[in-house]
């Protein structure tokens, strides 16, 4: 009995010295090969997106050929709602009635297992990348990668990648108590082999088809257009795009800034209120997105993204109407 | 209106004279090149005749599937020289000669990369604990206050990864907010 104590004390230690010495300098490379591996591969697989109390089911297929990526991820759950992906391209098909199918386009979202952006060298400057070990996800072994905040402006993160392929086959982002704020994770998935060209086909086929005309009407602008400025961003956050578009069920147009850190996302909206009308005001939070809102000279900003409430809070208070 | 057309035209609900009009005429501009493209594609998807995926493709594809052995079979194919943990704790030698435990050793990497979590704080020296205490509502996903940011939210989500879904009850304004505007 001792001496099993003794032989697992033993290789407790050692295998934590061994885990400690494997240090950082491939987690970096590890972090190229899984951003790389979501484009490249072909796979077919179920995940779940769970946040707070809610679980998302989706099938996914993914098709890489010389035409470039081909995709379709289907929601399991819910209203049926299927998306197919030709390279840039991204249509939502929809169910509308009995005998119709609404189709609309989408700009690209990073879809699971996606997340990562194809240029992964900036990430370093903003978390700490380390290895955290290995562990099995769907029946493969992985590695997993934490990134660490150097700062309290953004999540925390851990990635496990597939260790042959360094397809990601979980991620899960954790807030700054430590607590999970939502997860990504195939329950089953095939990498590689032949995809069938009948699976990356929408199964919401209707006689009819309804097709919204491309995407919302959206214009990009450059700083010098605007009327506000972003006077504090976080360390590490850089505009992505500056928009005047059209939202559903608003009047006038509305402002979006988008700010990224390679990672996590922030969008600033600035619209004017009508007179007299009461804005809500302060922070909320719905799943794993923070809100800040306020009113600033007629108008109200709302900051939103998947970023602690300090972060949200700091750039919608910096939100400064520039001298024209 | 100019979509209608369109979609008459792929149909081929209209008349000759009428098609080549449209497609020659100012109307098929920039834009409607564009819708025209993606009304293509969906035909053809809706069809299950993409031109994507002809026979031709898919016997090149086989092809090249079979020089991409690592990738086309990933658990066989495992160099040989890497060592494939065992679902059982066990030693086994690295070409360093370290000796390395895999779920035990996850276990211990798990707990250890938990502990130095806690311990750590910003650089700013800034820890959860003592960031300053913020007044955060949950919204309810089904209260009005939530489906009053719906519409930001899923603009947002074009430009993040995240995929949060509006509840059902979003789901439905926004849908319908979207047909109105069809």
């Amino acid at each position: 009995m001792r001496s099993a104590f003794f032989v697992a004390a033993l290789f407790f230690g050692l295998s934590s010295l061994a885990q400690a010495e494997a240090g950082p300098p491939n987690a970096l490379a590890e972090l190229k090969k899984i951003a790389a591996a979501a484009h490249q591969l072909n796979y077919r697989g179920t995940f779940i997106y769970q946040y707070g109390d809610h679980v998302e089911t989706s099938r996914i297929v993914h098709l890489k050929n010389a035409g470039g990526e081909h995709e379709k991820v289907e929601s399991l759950d819910g209203s049926p709602r299927e998306i197919v992906r030709t390279n840039d391209q991204v249509l939502c098909f929809k169910p509308d009635s009995d005998a119709a199918v609404s189709v609309h386009e989408k700009r690209t979202e990073r879809i699971f297992p996606a997340l990562l952006p194809v240029q992964t060298d900036g990430i370093g400057d903003n978390y700490r990348v380390r290895n955290a070990g290995e562990d099995r996800v769907a029946g493969y072994h992985c590695n997993v990668i934490a990134l660490e905040p150097r700062d309290q402006y953004r999540y925390r993160l851990k990635l496990w990648a597939d260790r042959a392929t360094g397809l990601l086959l979980k991620a899960a982002t954790y807030n700054e108590n430590n607590e999970l704020v939502g997860q990504f994770v195939f329950t089953q998935v095939e990498m590689g082999g032949q995809i069938d060209k009948t699976a990356l086909k929408p199964k919401i086929a209707g006689r009819k088809i309804i097709v919204s005309s491309g995407l919302p009407a959206a214009t990009e602008l450059r700083q010098n257009d605007l009327l506000w400025k972003v006077s504090r961003l976080p360390p590490g956050f850089a505009p992505v795009t500056m928009l005047k578009r059209v939202l559903p069920g608003k009047d006038v147009p509305v402002n979006q800034l988008v700010f990224s850190d390679g990672l996590a996302t922030v969008s600033v909206f600035i619209e004017p209120l009508p007179s007299g009308a009461k804005a809500p005001q302060g922070s909320s939070r719905q799943g794993a997105v923070n809100f800040y809102m306020r009113t600033l000279a007629d108008h109200q900003v709302i900051v939103l993204g998947e970023v602690p409430a300090a972060t949200v809070a700091r750039i919608g208070k910096s939100v400064v109407s520039v001298e024209k | 209106m100019k979509e209608s057309r369109i979609s008459a035209l792929l149909d081929g609900e209209l008349e000759k004279e009428e098609s080549l009009a449209l497609l020659a005429g100012p109307e098929m501009d920039e834009r409607l090149k564009q819708d025209w493209q993606v009304y293509h594609v969906i035909g053809d998807t809706l069809r299950h005749t993409s031109p994507l995926f002809s026979s031709k493709f898919n016997a090149e594809f086989a092809a090249r599937l079979a020089d991409e052995p690592a990738i086309s079979a990933p658990q066989a194919s495992l160099p040989r020289s890497r060592d494939i943990p065992s679902p059982t704790p066990h030693f086994s030698p690295r070409g360093n000669g370290k000796l390395v435990g895999w779920s035990v050793g996850a276990v211990v990497v798990a707990v250890s990369v938990a502990g130095w979590l806690l311990q750590s704080g910003s650089e700013f020296g800034m820890s959860a604990s003592n960031a300053p205490i913020m007044e955060v509502t949950e919204l309810d996903q089904a209260s009005a206050a939530a489906n009053a940011v719906s519409g930001y939210l899923t603009a947002h989500q074009e430009f993040s990864n995240i995929q949060q879904e509006t509840s059902r009850y979003q789901r439905a304004s926004m849908d319908k907010a979207q047909g109105r505007n069809q």
